[in-house]
C-alpha cells in the first residue's frame, strides 16, 4: 500500500468502519425474519461503505474481521466461522470488482444486490464441500438467492441514505476526499 | 448518487435467474433421501420417527413426507424448514451435517409392456 498523508485517517477510518461492521452482525443476529434462514445481512453495510468511502483493501480488512469476530461473539464459532470467512471475502471482492468496473453506472442498490448473491452462493458451495455432500441441497439455492436479492437490495438501499448524508456533511469532507 | 437503468437491470437479472430456478418443479415418482454427511440413504414414507445423533435429533417420518421434529442444533433452522413433502422440498441442518430431501423422477419408459 502506497503511504499518502491521508494515512492515519484512512486508517481511523477502517477501525471505525470495522467496528461499526461487527457491531451490526451482532445486532442482527437478534432480528428474527419470519422467513427460515434468512437473514438481512446489516453487516454488508459497513462493508459496502468502506469499498465506497475508503477503497477497496480496507473493505477487505474489514470482511476478514467482521467474519471471524461475529461468530466468536454469537457462539458455534466453528461452523459459522468456516462458512461466514469464505463468503464474506467472496462476497467483498465480487463487490469491490463491481464498483471498481461500473462504479459509474450503479448506485449501492445493485452493489448491494450482487453481494449478496454472490455471498449465498458461496456458502452453498462451502456447505455442500464440507458439511452435506450431497447436490440436493442446491434445491433451496434458488428459493435464498431470490430472497438475497431482496436483503441486498435493502442493506444498499441503507447503504445509499448514509453515503448521501456523509458527503452533504461539511465535517465528513476531509475524512472522505473521494 | 442518482438512479441508473443499469441497478434495475442487474437487480432484475438477478430476480429472474432466482425465479426460474425456483419455478422448476420436478415431477414423478416420489422418494425421500436422508442425506447424513457423506452417506444419502433412502427412507421409505411410512409413520414412525427416526432418531439420530443419539436423540438429539428427531425425524418424523409419515406417509406424505418427514421433517426434523427435533433437533438441538443453535437456530433451529431445519426444524422451521417444515416439511418434506412435495418434489424437490429439502430440510438442511448444517451443524448437525444432515439433510431431507424429496427427489422426484421421472420413470425411464411411459409404460412397459410384457
Amino acid at each position: 500500500m502506497t503511504p499518502s498523508p491521508n494515512n492515519h485517517s484512512r486508517l481511523a477510518m477502517t477501525g471505525l468502519f470495522a467496528a461499526f461492521t461487527v457491531a451490526l452482525g451482532v445486532l442482527e443476529s437478534f432480528i428474527a425474519l419470519p422467513v427460515p434462514g434468512v437473514r438481512i445481512g446489516l453487516s454488508n453495510v459497513g462493508i459496502m461503505l468502506c469499498l465506497y468511502l475508503i477503497d477497496f483493501p480496507a473493505a477487505m480488512y474489514v470482511a476478514v474481521t467482521k467474519s471471524i469476530l461475529v461468530p466468536l461473539l454469537t457462539g458455534n464459532l466453528i461452523v459459522k466461522m468456516s462458512i461466514a470467512l469464505p463468503s464474506t471475502l467472496a462476497a467483498t471482492a465480487i463487490m469491490g470488482f463491481a464498483v471498481l468496473l461500473m462504479r459509474k453506472f450503479t448506485t449501492p442498490l445493485s452493489i448491494g444486490a450482487l453481494g449478496a448473491v454472490a455471498h449465498i452462493c458461496t456458502q452453498f458451495f462451502v456447505v455442500k464441500n464440507l458439511y452435506i455432500k450431497a447436490d440436493a441441497i442446491y434445491n433451496l439455492l434458488p428459493y435464498f438467492c431470490f430472497f438475497s436479492v431482496l436483503t441486498g437490495v435493502l442493506t444498499g438501499y441503507i447503504t445509499r441514505i448514509i453515503i448521501n448524508n456523509i458527503r452533504e456533511d461539511q465535517r465528513c469532507i476531509s475524512c472522505f476526499k473521494k | 448518487m442518482k438512479k441508473s437503468k443499469f441497478d434495475i437491470l442487474i437487480i432484475a437479472v438477478l430476480t429472474a435467474a432466482s425465479l426460474f430456478f425456483m419455478l422448476d418443479v420436478q415431477s414423478g415418482e416420489k422418494r425421500l433421501y436422508l442425506i447424513d454427511k457423506n452417506t444419502k440413504e433412502e427412507i421409505k414414507l411410512e409413520d414412525r420417527d427416526i432418531s439420530l445423533d443419539n436423540g438429539h435429533v428427531i425425524i418424523q417420518v409419515t406417509s406424505e413426507g418427514a421433517r426434523f421434529l427435533e433437533s438441538d442444533c443453535p437456530n433451529r433452522i431445519c426444524i422451521k424448514q417444515g416439511w418434506v413433502k412435495n418434489c424437490g422440498d429439502t430440510a438442511v441442518c448444517v451443524p448437525k451435517h444432515l439433510a431431507l430431501v424429496m427427489e422426484c423422477k421421472e420413470q425411464d419408459y411411459d409404460a412397459i409392456s410384457q
